[in-house]
């Protein structure tokens, strides 16, 4: 109840003034989040790949679109939306969270819409690494009624790919993004997650369940 | 790694060394660290981390270290003297090193005992000695250290010279000249002066518009040399002499004289004298009046090197490649700006490294194992101005029984999108503060 009506608040407070802003720092709601996304310049796979290299993109991500590191995010075969909304995010200072994430920023910082839809275009064409077969924590497939976790399968799909209610695919992402990035929601330091969705989930989650989750996402278990 | 060891190399040290029964479990003993600089803090961190077992002391001077590296970013206002402030509280905390604050006076090398000037004595089994720099503020007629700590300030080794420096930039007449008198080589910190120029010249555009920074050079290039002077180039209205333009991109033609001038040896920028009173500097091309005047002197190992026979004709210590110990006094291992390590530079960065793998050697050795191939690495970040940085990275291995440049793949071309130099400038600040983590916390 109280989560709607703060939803409801926001919601009011960004439309007063966001209507010629794309980019913003407040947070998202559904519906601008969905005005940004598909009101985005369409993507050029071939000027994607080469922004790739020259945005410097490829020095951690890869390439390809896979991390030479588990440090860094695997970026290959994710959804376009989410690739764009991350970008966003960074350009604006929604995600702001780390070192990390200051060096997200300074980049795109650099990146018109064009050169962000470019790039989520060329990552979205990439395959996608795929979930290595291996028993489901219960936690992905049924959640914890108890504690009124809702089951990460349900909006991140059964195999991990992603793009129910905008969610990014995870199948083969690397664990120490999983990790970092679960920490960091229940830390409430990363906050840019549509009506908080991923830092309601990830409140009541113990750290070895995190590790759990990040393994049997990434294959390393 | 395992399958290159240079088993005569090892056996040669070993030897050296005059060790020890084999016992690949039990490496026991006692070190001595004099210096808790880069060097030294970073060997003992990991010496703990690695042999919690052997006794570690740091005896170093002073209670905090001030940090030489980015110390330039205090004389643009980036960052204050208080930033540079580094405590060895995770030292003593953490690790259990034995940090002791008083002054490295004596040794006695056959006993291995160093003598302190509180009068107390420290034994060891190995002593690692990493002293940084003395600056040779006499090599330059006219300068001095009296020179440097009231007139013209050389803030090469940070502390009142920088805040010094830094007031006499920030109270500067409109217009003023800015003057740098480069350092011949070999240096500590090879991008230093340079960037140094940068970021004063940047300071200036917003501060001092009419203001000029010269630099002086015994020298005709310098590491990073053209990601620096293409950043002038850009940024502050720099033209590259033509015999330097080889393989760089398009560059801006200025009409008029910029605010970095660069004299080098070729055009007589070989600083001759100073005269503080009149506030100029004589060269071989003439004399240079200017308005604060910064000297980044000759320099030689730091002095305890010297006192205890460590250095060589050329005023720095030669080691053993593998171990860091000394050529000319056994069981003594000298790191950082004081060895001769070359190709490796004198930077922050290479004493941590060369302090890791003399951690493992000595651990080794004390374990009566034979010493590893080490190899190393460097990166040195430099910035022409807060969001236009670079980086040069090397890598460095043993090639007959010498240390040596090993091929590496490239990162920045000077043709690089705008992206690579601010964030290079992102990684340089991110650096800061890792490195010292991992150095010191």
């Amino acid at each position: 109840m109280k989560k709607l009506i703060l939803s409801g608040l926001l919601l009011a407070a960004t439309t007063s003034y966001a209507s010629d802003q794309v980019t913003q720092a407040t947070e998202w709601t559904s519906h601008s989040l969905r005005l940004a996304t598909s009101s985005r310049p369409t993507g050029d796979i071939s000027r994607g790949k080469a922004l790739n290299d020259s945005m410097m993109c490829s020095s951690c991500h890869g390439k390809e679109g896979l991390p030479p590191t588990n440090r860094w995010p695997a970026v290959a075969g994710q959804l376009e939306s989410y690739t764009y909304k991350m970008l966003l995010d960074y350009q604006s200072g929604a995600r702001s969270e780390d070192n990390r994430a200051n060096i997200m920023t300074a980049v795109a910082d650099l990146m018109s819409e064009q050169d962000m839809s470019d790039i989520a275009a060329y990552y979205a064409s990439l395959p996608a690494p795929t979930l290595a077969q291996q028993s489901a924590p219960a936690l992905v497939t049924e959640g914890d009624k108890d504690r009124l976790i809702t089951a990460c399968a349900s909006c991140h799909g059964l195999s991990g790919q992603g793009g129910i209610k905008g969610t990014p695919a995870i199948a083969g992402q690397t664990a120490e993004t999983l990790k970092r990035a679960l920490e960091m929601y229940r830390s409430g330091d990363r906050d840019s997650d549509l009506y908080s969705v991923m830092r309601q989930a990830s409140q009541r989650l113990t750290s070895s369940e995190i590790d759990s989750l990040a393994n049997y996402y990434s294959g390393t278990n | 790694m395992i399958s290159r060891r240079d088993f005569l190399g090892m056996a040669l040290t070993a030897g050296a060394a005059g060790l020890l029964p084999l016992n690949a479990h039990a490496a026991t003993g006692k070190v001595v660290v004099i210096g808790g600089g880069v060097g030294g803090a970073t060997f003992a961190k990991y010496m703990k981390m690695k042999a919690p077992q052997i006794e570690v002391t740091i005896i170093e001077q002073n209670p905090i270290y001030i940090r030489p590296y980015g110390s330039s970013e205090v004389l643009n206002g980036h960052i204050d003297m208080s930033d540079l402030e580094v405590s060895y509280d995770a030292l003593r905390i953490k690790y259990g090193v034995n940090v002791v604050i008083d002054k490295a006076v004596g040794l006695d090398a056959d006993k291995r005992i160093v003598t302190t000037a509180s009068g107390a004595n420290f034994p060891y089994d190995r002593l690692v000695v990493s002293p940084g720099i003395e600056l040779l503020y006499e090599r330059l007629d006219g300068y001095s250290r009296e020179i440097a700590e009231t007139k013209a300030p050389s803030g090469w080794i940070p502390g009142s010279q920088t805040a010094l420096l830094r007031d006499q930039i920030k109270n500067m007449r409109q217009g003023g000249t800015f003057l740098i008198v480069a350092p011949p080589n070999p240096y500590r910190c090879p991008p230093g002066p340079y960037e140094r120029g940068a970021l004063v010249a940047e300071w200036m555009q917003k501060y001092n518009p009419t203001g000029k920074v010269i630099i002086t050079d015994p020298k005709n290039d310098f590491v990073t040399g053209p990601d620096m002077r293409l950043g002038w180039n850009r940024m502050y209205g720099y033209n590259v002499p033509e015999d330097l333009q080889a393989g760089m991109p398009t560059l801006k033609q200025h009409s008029e004289a910029g605010m970095i001038d660069w004299i080098r040896e070729v055009d007589g920028g070989r600083p001759l004298s100073i005269d503080a009173a009149k506030m100029q500097v004589e060269t071989e091309q003439g004399f240079i009046k200017a308005d604060v005047i910064n000297v980044v002197p000759p320099m030689k190992a730091g002095k305890i090197a010297t006192t205890f026979g460590l250095t060589d004709q050329s005023g720095w210590c030669p080691v053993d490649p593998y171990t860091f110990e000394s050529k000319l006094v056994a069981n003594i291992h000298v790191l950082g700006d004081s060895a001769s390590a070359s190709p490796l530079p004198k930077s922050g960065f290479a004493a941590n490294n060369e302090a890791k793998v003399a951690a493992y050697a000595i651990i080794n050795l004390f374990a009566g194992r034979p010493v590893e191939e080490p190899s190393w690495e460097n990166t040195c970040y430099a910035l022409a101005g807060k969001d236009y940085g670079f980086m040069v990275i090397g890598v460095y291995g043993m090639r007959d029984g010498k240390i040596a440049n090993l091929p590496r793949p490239g990162f920045q071309t000077l043709d690089v999108s705008e992206t690579k130099h601010r964030l290079a400038a992102v990684y340089q600040q991110a650096w800061m503060k890792s490195f010292t983590e991992d150095s010191f916390a």
